[in-house]
């Protein structure tokens, strides 16, 4: 039933295109979507562990001691910045209606790349300002 | 409800009401858009503002959390993040799967963990808000 039957040939799919700016932020946003939904469940179980009391806190805080640990902070607050960065400019998009041009897409695609980066190492300079965890 | 052509009662707008690939019109759209204007706000102010009170071990975090301001910020945080992310993995689930019924089953789950997520979340800003 959920078979694809249909003989006729699939349209080009991903593979077949360039990268170009707009395609690239396109779908991080997507992925940095995604990536911000499991971050927020983390945010919970460190809410919740905050709850519990100071061992329960101490064994997440234990966790986020972890080197590796740092890296996938660091990941989320990537995501995170670029998913905003993006976000931003979808406001622009839709309410603004601005920026729609090609020249403009893909400068604006820059933009949100660069954006993101410096946004993950401001948070980065503040957390390391505060001891690091 | 379909009967003979034209002879309906119900007007073109009620009858595709609840259609379309989403079971919605812009509905998702125009909410997915006043949550991200939200959380432009509350997601910046909430990373630098845990990353500070973290810094302070357990102690640091109970005591930010019971002032009200940030306690209320968190909460704020929290439920407009799970109502951002509940319509986003919505559309991500109507975009892929297209079985409708491992389709309707992603959808409650993902009510379900948004919903618990969010319950959880405001349950423990709460009870430290209060002073455990």
């Amino acid at each position: 039933m959920s078979e694809w039957t249909d003989r006729r040939p699939l349209s080009p799919h991903l593979q077949v295109w360039r990268w170009h700016p707009t395609m690239l932020t396109s779908i991080l946003h997507r992925v940095t979507g995604a990536a911000n939904y499991v971050a927020l469940l983390g945010v919970v179980v460190w809410l919740m562990a905050a709850a519990a009391g100071p061992q329960a806190y101490a064994t997440v805080q234990g966790l986020l001691g972890h080197p590796l640990v740092w890296i996938v902070l660091l990941g989320a607050v990537l995501g995170l910045s670029l998913h905003i960065a993006s976000g931003v400019r979808h406001l622009v998009w839709d309410f603004l209606n601005i920026g729609w041009s090609p020249r403009a897409a893909n400068l604006g695609s820059w933009m949100i790349l660069g954006g993101g980066v410096v946004m993950t190492a401001l948070v980065a300079l503040h957390a390391f300002g505060m001891g690091g965890r | 409800m379909a009967g003979p052509a034209g002879t309906s009662q119900r007007t073109p707008l009620g009858r595709v009401r609840g259609l379309g690939a989403a079971g919605q019109g812009v509905g998702g759209y125009l909410r997915q858009r006043l949550g991200a204007v939200g959380l432009l706000i509350l997601a910046p102010w909430f990373v630098l503002s845990a990353i500070r009170a973290a810094s302070g071990g357990h102690e640091g975090v109970v005591a930010w959390l019971q002032q009200p301001v940030n306690a209320v910020g968190v909460a704020l945080f929290i439920l407009v993040a799970c109502f951002h992310m509940r319509i986003g993995m919505n559309t991500i689930i109507e975009d892929y799967i297209q079985k409708s019924g491992s389709r309707l089953a992603l959808l409650a789950l993902n009510a379900l963990v948004v919903v618990a997520a969010g319950v959880a979340g405001l349950y423990a800003v709460m009870m430290i808000g209060f002073g455990n």
